[in-house]
């Protein structure tokens, strides 16, 4: 695997594509491992952290604790996700294609909504094999779109500052695709005769809505982000590697690419290197028992 | 579900073959070094040959990035589309280099040229283009037959390793589109102050957000050839630039 980074000349010299004002701080490199960007004025974000909140690290955490945790942890969804007002409503509009569809804003699964039900005994509720990586790629979009819904009502009210309409576009949109591949993954489920994952039942749920709500700025959320989809995209990889359900390959390997592009995106609009590697790695993977259900 | 002595795969099952059994990451987690197939792995001629046509989509995008940069107006331009033509050609190369490792692991042999078929449209198309606006719109043709056809070939050969190697080169293709609509979008605003380095963060239109990924799957039917050859500007008298 070839990670271009010491190559980039953007990298090398401190220069991004899009660079914001200011100067750099820790907050505003590249959290991935590997050597990391060369200190310089020019290492700036367009998305500025007023303040680490140590998401960076939040969404490998929890799924290397996701892997060690030989079960699924016994509560749903922390009680806080179900504050009313805690991140604001969840709702707005819905994404295109996305009616009805579980985890869908103000569906069952968004950060507002009550605990997912408990899984079923019977053999239709329960995803193992194959049928576990599809069902945890579902559960990482219904995550991402609740985290999106919240974040853009968030920052609609204002609380983070002056929101740049590049970063809530690709909120808009990036939803949209997600509530559109988690019908696809579902829809693999309910192909292989079981039920539609409903819901966000990931064990890391509590951390990243503690992480957007403690956001400070909008670079928290755009950082916030970064990490869900580059989890996403990974994951999905994995799942096309792995999967051997016609059904689920065939969905894996479309939504990865779509997933990698959202990455790119949100690393242009913060300032890093867009593509960094030149094959997609599957380290920020996450892992199966990250899936609670 | 993969078996967990596959190379490269990410967790392995801790009781292996119970469905459902408890995963767990390696000590040590192997990059998929999808090229390295033992020589007894021998590919099908399928195998083979979608190879050699993905190692000959990346030398053509090779060449084209590699002609690009040396065009007046990249030469002179900003300085974000340079950057972004080298970056994609380094991973073009790497990309070659893994796609005719894999083939010659095969059985079969590197690609060293291009493909005529589509060689000969991005080449009259790459002589015409005048303004960055024209190259990135080549650019886009060309990633694009890229992440299509390595996700079609990802669903059509048997090999775990090579579904890996084109797996994990569709996606970056994929980011390279992503960037190149971006930029695209960019200079679609008409406001030269945003494509400069540094720019207004603030300022940047909304559509920078939103034009990177205008499919919600990746397509998986290649394009035509044809497709490559773009509607660009016809060549002034003399044709030089």
């Amino acid at each position: 695997m070839t990670r271009d980074r010491g190559s980039d000349p953007s990298r090398r010299t401190g220069r991004t594509l899009i660079t914001g004002t200011g100067t750099g701080t820790d907050a505003d490199t590249d959290t991935r491992p590997g050597p990391g960007p060369a200190p310089g004025p020019g290492r700036r974000l367009l998305l500025r952290a007023a303040g680490g909140m140590g998401a960076g690290l939040l969404l490998g955490a929890c799924a290397a604790e996701g892997l060690r945790t030989a079960g699924a942890p016994a509560t749903g969804l922390p009680s806080t996700f179900g504050s009313p007002g805690a991140l604001g409503a969840v709702g707005g509009p819905g994404p295109s294609g996305a009616s009805g569809t579980p985890g869908a804003p103000g569906a069952p699964g968004s950060l507002s909504s009550p605990p997912p039900p408990a899984p079923q005994s019977g053999a239709d509720a329960t995803y193992t094999g194959d049928l576990r990586l599809v069902a945890l790629s579902a559960a990482l979009e219904h995550q991402a779109v609740g985290v999106y819904a919240a974040a853009l009502t968030t920052l609609r009210t204002g609380r983070l500052g002056s929101v740049p309409a590049a970063l809530e576009s690709f909120l808009t949109k990036a939803m949209a695709q997600h509530a559109d591949h988690a019908t696809a993954w579902n829809g693999v489920l309910t192909g292989a005769g079981r039920s539609p994952l409903t819901g966000v039942p990931l064990s890391n749920q509590r951390e990243v809505a503690s992480a957007l709500e403690h956001a400070g700025h909008v670079s928290d959320v755009a950082k916030l982000a970064l990490q869900l989809e580059e989890q996403a995209a990974q994951t999905c990889l994995f799942a096309a590697f792995e999967v051997k359900d016609p059904a689920g390959a065939r969905t894996a390997a479309t939504v990865a690419p779509v997933e990698a592009m959202h990455v790119a995106v949100l690393r242009l609009l913060l300032g890093r290197p867009p593509v960094p590697d030149a094959l997609l790695p599957v380290d920020r993977a996450a892992g199966p028992t990250l899936l609670t259900v | 579900m993969g078996r967990p002595e596959q190379a490269g795969a990410r967790w392995v099952r801790e009781t292996a073959g119970r469905p459902g059994g408890r995963w767990r990451r390696p000590a040590t987690s192997p990059s998929p070094d999808v090229s390295s197939t033992s020589a007894a792995a021998r590919g099908t001629a399928h195998e083979i040959a979608a190879l050699s046509a993905a190692a000959a989509l990346e030398n053509l995008a090779v060449s084209v990035h590699r002609t690009a940069r040396s065009l007046p107006f990249v030469r002179h331009g900003g300085r974000a589309l340079t950057d972004v033509l080298d970056a994609a050609r380094r991973h073009h190369e790497e990309h070659a280099r893994r796609f005719d490792a894999a083939a010659v692991r095969a059985g079969g042999r590197a690609r060293r040229g291009t493909d005529p078929a589509y060689a000969r449209p991005v080449e009259r198309s790459l002589r015409a283009v005048r303004t960055p606006m024209e190259l990135i719109k080549l650019l886009l043709a060309l990633e694009d037959l890229a992440a299509r056809t390595y996700t079609k070939d990802m669903g059509e050969v048997d090999d775990p390793r090579l579904r890996r190697l084109f797996g994990s080169v569709a996606p970056v293709e994929a980011q390279h589109r992503a960037v190149l609509l971006a930029l695209e979008a960019l200079s679609a605003a008409g406001d030269d102050a945003l494509t400069a380095l540094p720019t207004d963060a603030a300022g940047l239109p909304a559509s920078v957000g939103d034009a990177g990924f205008p499919e919600t799957f990746c397509p998986s039917t290649p394009p035509a050839p044809a497709a490559l050859a773009l509607p660009v500007a016809p060549l002034s008298a003399g044709g030089a630039r």
